[in-house]
């Protein structure tokens, strides 16, 4: 479990220190009232899996479960036969698919509806025994939830 | 379970769906086509989709299991989400029955149905999660609801994560069957006696995409004094702007004085949430 204040202090440096920015598949990082956006370019078997070419994630405090959260979106850019960029939301039965398989069980990943539209939430409830806590490490919380939450499936 | 609670379980809905005219054989000249019935408040609109389109499959263009991840329903152009109770939806989007005009709320002649359509599109509303795996996507949607409330409730989701098979199966089965007390007997086993805090949703009226989840404490340690005022203290309306609001809950206007633990039991959902709705007087 990470507090409010713990969890605007380390996103802040999380954010001041590039560990995102300076990332080959991060397009734009935007930052704003505790929440982190991101627009990521998905590797090829995410691509290949989901014909996402786009993959936002949102990076936001649950004050319920006292936790990061984080919330993914997949875009679908298409070309028409007019010529025109179709921008859709590529329809997934199962959001686990892009997990590497060793992760397939790690995370429960649901839909939820959020500033009203369709995000895919990793669901919250186990996070500090997956991302582990004591005392000595709660400065390192946040970084640690990153590199398990989102760097594990995103790939160096 | 109290009767109030039994009250809350079959408290149900006259509703006109106008159904959209590119699912049905029509000329431009037909009068639209409208189904009339009772739905209940605590249930969903898509455990209904399929039996709805029953009704009137004689007349659909194309198979039903072809149209059912295309359908949705709205109320003067707004989606109107499966995700949330029927009953929430309705009081979201419709006036309490104390502002109704005079004519319509006391009319001895006529009852009160709830206008809306189904509507049918390969474009989903943008706050509409799109069903891939139909009744299994709903039951899971809905676990995971549960799971929620089960953790603000004890500060841990194990009560539901330890359920039995059979037990997990008989819950969500007294959602579709509607059977009220084996509902009760499953949900007693997650809401403790004294709860750590309580699980609840506000909505304000006419947004359905508003929806803010504060966390409700007890006022020093204690339910025996927490109050729905509670509720809109951790709201972003001031003291002011609260006075002009009022609280709605599965229907009907409930005082800021009445105690939250009390009105949880008796009022709470099919999701295990208490659904507030933030109207203006």
């Amino acid at each position: 479990m990470i507090t409010k204040t713990q969890f605007d202090t380390q996103l802040q440096q999380i954010y001041a220190e590039r560990t995102l920015q300076d990332r080959t598949d991060v397009q734009v990082v935007f930052f704003q009232d505790s929440t982190l956006l991101i627009h990521l370019s998905p590797k090829p078997s995410i691509r290949e899996k989901t014909g996402a070419t786009l993959l936002l994630g949102r990076i936001e405090y649950s004050e319920i479960y006292q936790e990061p959260s984080l919330y993914i979106q997949l875009i679908e850019h298409k070309r028409g036969l007019d010529g025109l960029e179709i921008i859709s939301h590529p329809s997934i039965n199962d959001m686990n698919i892009f997990l590497p398989d060793d992760y397939q069980t790690l995370f429960v990943i649901q839909p939820e509806v959020l500033d009203g539209s369709v995000w895919w939430c990793f669901h919250q409830c186990d996070t500090s025994k997956i991302v582990g806590e004591n005392s000595s490490t709660t400065g390192t919380y946040l970084k640690r939830w990153i590199s398990v939450f989102l760097f594990s499936w995103l790939g160096d | 379970m109290s009767d109030i609670h039994h009250l809350v379980w079959n408290g149900g809905l006259n509703t006109q769906i106008e159904i959209d005219k590119s699912l049905v054989f029509m000329d431009d000249e037909s009068k639209p086509l409208f189904i009339n019935v009772r739905l209940p408040r605590e249930s969903y609109f898509v455990l209904y989709a399929s039996s709805l389109l029953h009704k009137i499959k004689l007349k659909l263009r194309k198979d039903i299991d072809e149209v059912l991840p295309y359908i949705w329903f709205e109320q003067d152009g707004s989606n109107l989400p499966w995700n949330i109770p029927i009953g929430t939806l309705h009081d979201v989007m419709n006036p309490r029955i104390s502002e109704l005009p005079i004519e319509a709320a006391a009319s001895s002649t006529s009852i009160l149905v709830w206008k809306i359509r189904m509507v049918y599109g390969q474009e989903l509303p943008q706050n509409h999660i799109p069903l891939t795996n139909g009744l299994e996507q709903v039951q899971k949607y809905w676990m995971h609801q549960w799971k929620q409330a089960c953790f603000v409730l004890n500060g841990t989701s194990k009560q539901i994560m330890s359920m039995k098979m059979d037990d997990s199966k008989a819950f969500w089965q007294s959602v579709i069957s509607r059977n009220v007390d084996i509902f009760s007997s499953m949900s007693d086993k997650i809401v403790p006696s004294i709860p750590r805090n309580i699980p609840v949703m506000v909505h304000r009226q006419n947004y359905m995409d508003f929806i803010s989840q504060p966390l409700v404490i007890p006022q020093k340690e204690s339910w025996k004094t927490t109050t729905l005022q509670t509720v809109l203290d951790s709201s972003e309306y001031t003291t002011t702007e609260q006075n002009t609001l009022a609280v709605v809950c599965q229907g009907i206007d409930v005082p800021c004085s009445i105690l939250i633990e009390e009105l949880y039991r008796d009022f709470v959902s099919l999701d295990g949430f208490l659904h507030l709705i933030l109207q203006q007087q």
